[in-house]
């Protein structure tokens, strides 16, 4: 029964939620006002839950002296320093704005702007000609990089349009094709797991104890 | 080819030097290169022109902290736009990064607008946070207040607001324009939840790596128009004739693009040169 009932449950919830979109009028209407509610609920106790989930985490990696030990205190000592910050000054409050606006959007910005540099490095020592489909790659890409780019179109006026062409045509091509792989992908392992075929998420395969 | 076989071979801590003198030079020396008007933001920029006084606009706010440095300055020239058409606005959020972020740029947005800046709550609103935003949203097709709990980001009554009185739900009939600006899917969850049902086709502010991901709802029309990264935002400014953030990026962009160019070209002739070194 441990793991029938959550299967159970799950398709069930599955398959209300699915004819409640189907047919959106009346009794249906309703009830998918309702399971958005518990949605909503649940959303907010996840993250409660993920907070335990992540304390569990690292006190085990600290307590274990894991080689990236320091990592897990600092995580630790931030995580809680800022749900102090809050529930003390308020979410409005002078602090818990002084370090969102100076610590975290500069640090996630800061993130942000050393893909530049990592995408550089990549790209010089991938795009490489060793193959004729290599080298349709690297002239794309060049292309693209300095047609998004005011240089492209200084250096040479269409350029710009170039871009614009290969980004919204030949590269929006090949995105369709993949999304509609991934949507097919995705649809048909919700129907297994509302066949109840599917049953990783109740962690069927992983090993007990 | 001894010399050149190195070029395919530079060291990672040079080409981050070489990154850091490139952007830090662009900074230094302004160069005001032309921005050339692409028909994508010029279609977005249209939309919003054509938006009459007094009607509403939604934002929904998708992105992360991360990607402000190439939203914020389009998202402040689409409120600054909005405010020039004497359009009101309702700002919701999808991340609590985001809903923080639209606060803080409404300040300072609002400030050369005097009905706006006085006029919170009736010309401007930032509603509150909902942990399930992408449900939030689909509630607000039918009440927004009800949807987000009833509260501003303030803390305010929603339905004490008369901006919410006179739009209380997230349809076509309320709002004349939704825009999502947006750094994940959250064009999608849009589309699914508020553009069909409500027939209500966003303009979409999005990173530039999103653009081929959003292209093909743009071509079937369940997307209305769409600013691409930050050289579409340094374009609406340009339409705009309000410089602003997005302009002040593109030096970098151009000498930092320029560079990855030449870099691809020194690596490939060092890569010729000792694969013919080895063929030797």
């Amino acid at each position: 029964l441990r793991r029938e009932l959550p299967l159970f449950l799950g398709v069930l919830a599955g398959l209300v939620v699915i004819f409640a979109r189907l047919f959106q009028a009346g009794v249906t209407s309703h009830v998918l006002d309702a399971t958005d509610k518990w949605f909503s609920i649940l959303s907010a106790f996840m993250v409660g839950l993920g907070l335990v989930n992540l304390t569990s985490i690292h006190l085990k990696q600290i307590a274990r002296r894991h080689p990236n030990w320091l990592y897990s205190v600092l995580l630790l000592v931030a995580m809680y320093a800022y749900a102090v910050i809050v529930v003390v000054n308020g979410e409005k409050g002078a602090v818990t704005k002084w370090v969102f606006n100076n610590m975290l959007l500069a640090m996630s910005s800061t993130l942000y702007g050393m893909v530049a540099f990592w995408i550089t490095t990549c790209a010089y020592r991938a795009f490489r000609v060793r193959t004729l489909e290599g080298t349709i790659l690297l002239v794309v890409a060049a292309l693209v990089v300095l047609g998004t780019a005011p240089i492209g179109s200084t250096i040479w006026h269409p350029w710009a349009q170039l871009a614009t062409w290969l980004t919204n045509v030949p590269t929006t091509g090949a995105f369709r094709a993949i999304q509609i792989g991934s949507f097919l992908g995705f649809m048909a392992t919700g129907i297994r797991i509302l066949l109840g075929l599917e049953r990783s998420h109740l962690g069927a395969g992983l090993k007990q104890g | 080819v001894n010399g050149m076989t190195k070029l395919a071979h530079i060291r990672n801590g040079w080409i981050y030097v070489l990154i850091f003198a490139v952007v830090f030079f662009s900074i230094l020396v302004p160069i005001a290169l032309p921005i050339p008007v692409q028909p994508q933001t010029r279609k977005a920029f249209d939309k919003v022109n054509a938006l009459p006084a007094g009607s509403n606009a939604f934002i929904w706010m998708s992105y992360g902290s991360g990607a402000t440095a190439e939203l914020n300055p389009m998202f402040d020239a689409l409120v600054t736009h909005l405010m020039e058409r004497g359009v009101n606005i309702v700002i919701a959020s999808r991340t609590v990064d985001a809903l923080q972020v639209a606060w803080k740029e409404m300040q300072t947005e609002v400030a050369a607008f005097p009905d706006y800046a006085k006029g919170y709550g009736s010309k401007w609103v930032v509603l509150g946070w909902n942990p399930s935003p992408d449900v939030a949203i689909r509630q607000a097709t039918s009440n927004i207040a009800t949807a987000y709990n009833n509260v501003d980001f303030t803390g305010k009554a929603l339905t004490d607001m008369p901006l919410i009185k006179q739009a209380p739900a997230l349809t076509a009939q309320s709002y004349a324009l939704g825009i999502v600006m947006d750094d994940t899917d959250g064009y999608l969850q849009w589309i699914n939840r508020v553009g069909q049902p409500e027939n209500l086709p966003p303009l979409v502010g999005a990173i530039q790596m999103e653009v081929p991901v959003v292209s093909p709802y743009v071509n079937t029309g369940q997307i209305g128009a769409i600013i691409p990264g930050a050289n579409g935002a340094a374009q609406y400014e340009v339409l705009l004739h309000h410089p602003g953030g997005a302009l002040r990026t593109q030096n970098t962009a151009s000498l930092a693009a320029l560079l990855v160019v030449v870099l691809l070209i020194l690596g490939n002739l060092g890569f010729v040169a000792e694969r013919r070194q080895k063929a030797a």
